[in-house]
């Protein structure tokens, strides 16, 4: 049996990151964790180890570039593969994230299978 | 050979028996009871001789010599006077063209020079040169006659010094006539005795003299007050006075030529003026004293619709649209200043439309030293519908403006619930596959319907913000109006990552203004202040509530950032139209002067303060009325 992989949802929104882990969960192959915010989501990150952490950027308190930071700071979580999934669409936070070695960045709203394609994809390179 | 004799004389016994005298010395004779029916007579007679009482009614004897002397047909008549009165009074009869002269006395004296006057009025004589008053030495001065001779000599010297012509007709005839009265027509007094007076005038004020003259016995009639009748060069009122029991009428000529100059000319500087006030664009309105509206120009009328006899003796304060005591805000630093102004101020029309104005008044005083009475207040009204029109219009187009920067951000929020009505619509899909899947549904749909009402309400928030509202004052709460606010520009705030912390003070907020501009005023601060902290920061917004020194309350919003200040050589600078230290394409340079425009409207204060590195508080205040 193939081990399900691991996914952390860092996001405020909570209906959201429910509907999410449901739809994931529903596929068979993937286990999935939630954070509401930021800090909670670098502590699931360095307990859990998850596969690849799905980030959100605009978040209360400790923003999405405030947790790629410290995933990416922290040597045992540095090699986590992250995608920004955000409502923003702006150049510049695409830059800013690429900068961040965040190895995907995903615009809300996207189709489920858009997003488990680029869980595999950054899944495989993390590996 | 008999002669043609005239007596005249106003004593009836006198001329009773000079007749029989005369008749009897084989004269024919003809008698005049006064100088007036002589002069009638004399105009189909020719006598030889004529005997003349010096005084009488209508027309005196030495009136009658003159006017005899200058009629040709007369040239040759013997002219004798014969009076009583030169006893008592020296009197130059040939002065008067007479030739001789008797002094009056008892008819016995008489007679005899009489008959000796007869024969020498000779047509071929040669005059004598000294010729005495006959009989002088036989009659006696009375003290009576002097005082009358004096009293009619006194009268005569009045009537000649006052301003008025003065007339006294018989028959619709001259009998008298002062020198005014003969200089407007042009002539001397003597010349107008006996004439038609209605003869002297143009032929088309003959039937308006006429009618004048018809005055009843003891009344007193006028013509030509409203409008003068034109005299030769002159302009003249008249007055009549119809004697009673006598068949007399006194006409009194007054010449109003100057007066009526003078009201032409007053006449013309009142329309001038008149027309000054009435062409002005603005509102006069004149009040007296005690606030009661005197006059009102044309403008205000067109303005507020109303007829100036309808505003006049109201109260000023029945114009203003907002309950304002002009005696209670107003009166006082007019009394003190001299001018006031109230930049925004609102007119009600009569059908009770609001039209705001500028408002000045100033007092108005007479120029009597040292003591100045008040004589009322000039209020000056500045329509300002097409400058408010302007002002909405540069309103609209700074939220415009803003609506762009605020658009961008509400988009992005708008996809955060659209990712959960797809992952939610995606979760619901795969549930109703399974039992315990569709056991879920509730709960995955009622999510699915928050969400979709969450991206209305975004979507409402900012078509209400950019919609085109007229200017309308409402009473709303200013903590509901700024979290309004809030969740415009929420996710502009968020995406630069500026975090807000909001302090609201446990108290109503509740005051009139206009929502959706002050919407603006809260949307265009808080936009700075994002921009104004690069990279994020955090705006904390504190409300409160307080009271004046003069105790009225307001309210106070700060919205303060740690951003990096703005430089002491740039804050005074802010306000003005056109500044801006942003680059970006989406920026009028207007926020801030159309922002205090709001703030001013609602007569509050924008303020700001600021240190470099230190961050910017941005102080609203509003009253609370």
């Amino acid at each position: 049996m193939i081990r399900k992989k691991k996914i952390l949802i860092i996001d405020d929104e909570e209906d959201f990151s429910h509907f999410l882990k449901i739809n994931l969960e529903n596929t068979g192959r993937f286990k999935v964790f939630t954070a509401v915010d930021g800090q909670t989501g670098v502590k699931i990150t360095q307990r859990k180890k998850p596969d690849v952490v799905l980030l959100d950027i605009m978040m209360p308190g400790m923003d999405g570039f405030e947790v790629l930071e410290k995933i990416k700071g922290n040597v045992k979580t540095y090699e986590i593969p992250v995608i920004m999934l955000t409502a923003l669409d702006n150049e510049g936070y695409r830059a800013e994230a690429r900068g961040s070695f965040a190895g995907e960045y995903l615009v809300k709203p996207m189709p489920l299978d858009k997003l488990i394609s680029t869980i595999d994809r950054v899944s495989i390179y993390g590996q | 050979m008999g002669k043609t004799i005239l007596v005249v004389d106003d004593n009836p016994v006198l001329l009773t028996q000079m007749t029989w005298m005369l008749e009897a010395e084989g004269h024919k004779v003809a008698t005049a009871k006064d100088g007036f029916s002589a002069l009638n007579m004399l105009a189909s007679l020719t006598p030889d001789v004529v005997f003349v009482d010096l005084i009488m009614p209508n027309i005196g004897g030495d009136n009658l010599c003159r006017l005899v002397r200058k009629m040709p047909h007369l040239r040759d008549c013997f002219l004798v006077v014969v009076s009583a009165a030169v006893v008592e009074q020296e009197f130059d009869y040939r002065g008067v063209g007479a030739d001789a002269c008797i002094a009056k006395g008892p008819f016995d004296l008489m007679k005899g020079q009489i008959l000796e006057m007869i024969r020498e009025s000779d047509p071929h004589r040669t005059p004598k040169s000294e010729r005495e008053i006959r009989g002088i030495e036989t009659v006696a001065a009375r003290r009576i006659t002097q005082e009358l001779i004096f009293k009619s000599h006194h009268l005569e010297a009045v009537l000649e010094s006052i301003p008025e012509g003065v007339v006294e007709l018989l028959e619709g005839k001259l009998v008298y006539a002062n020198s005014i009265a003969a200089r407007l027509f042009h002539t001397e007094p003597d010349t107008l005795l006996g004439r038609e007076f209605a003869a002297l005038f143009p032929r088309r004020l003959q039937p308006r003299i006429t009618s004048l003259l018809e005055t009843m016995p003891g009344e007193l009639s006028r013509l030509g007050e409203g409008k003068p009748l034109t005299l030769y060069d002159r302009e003249v009122t008249f007055q009549c006075l119809s004697m009673e029991d006598v068949d007399t009428k006194l006409l009194i000529i007054t010449d109003v030529t100057k007066y009526k100059t003078v009201e032409r000319a007053m006449k013309e500087a009142m329309e001038y003026n008149e027309n000054i006030l009435h062409t002005m664009a603005d509102s006069l309105v004149v009040l007296k004293p005690d606030l009661s509206i005197s006059y009102v120009n044309r403008a205000t009328c067109d303005m507020l619709d109303f007829s100036p006899h309808e505003l006049f003796g109201k109260q000023i304060d029945q114009l203003f649209f907002e309950a304002v005591s002009f005696e209670e805000e107003l009166f006082e630093p007019v009394i003190q200043n001299g001018i006031v102004t109230e930049p925004s101020l609102a007119y009600r029309s009569k059908a009770g439309k609001r039209i705001p104005v500028s408002f000045l008044a100033s007092a108005m005083y007479n120029n009597q030293t040292p003591k100045r009475n008040l004589l009322g207040i000039i209020c000056i009204a500045h329509d300002l519908r097409k400058v408010e029109q302007l002002q909405q219009q540069l309103y609209q187009a700074e939220k415009i403006a803003s609506f762009g920067v605020l658009a961008a951000g509400v988009a992005h929020e708008i996809k955060n619930p659209l990712a959960i009505i797809l992952q939610g619509l995606e979760t619901l899909n795969s549930g109703l596959k399974s039992d315990s899947g569709r056991a879920m549904a509730p709960d995955i749909i009622a999510r699915i319907q928050k969400a979709a009402l969450r991206a209305n309400k975004i979507v409402e928030g900012l078509v209400d913000f950019s919609r085109q509202s007229p200017p309308e004052f409402v009473e709303a709460d200013l903590l509901d109006v700024l979290r309004e606010s809030l969740t415009l520009v929420e996710h502009h705030l968020k995406s630069s990552r500026v975090s807000v912390e909001e302090r609201a003070a446990d108290v109503s907020h509740r005051l009139s203004m206009d929502v959706n501009q002050i919407k603006q005023v809260f949307i265009n601060i808080m936009v700075n202040a994002a921009e104004a902290m690069t990279g994020g920061g955090k705006l904390t917004i504190e409300t409160g509530n307080g009271r004046n020194p003069d105790g009225k309350r307001f309210v106070q919003v700060v919205f303060a950032d740690n951003g990096p200040g703005i430089a002491p050589e740039l804050l005074n600078k802010i306000f003005e139209p056109f500044f801006t230290t942003k680059t970006k394409s989406l920026n009028t340079g207007l926020g801030l002067s159309v922002s205090q425009g709001i703030v001013e409207r609602h007569r509050g204060d924008l303020r700001f303060e600021s240190e470099s590195g230190k961050g910017t508080r941005v102080i609203l205040t509003l009253p609370v009325e």
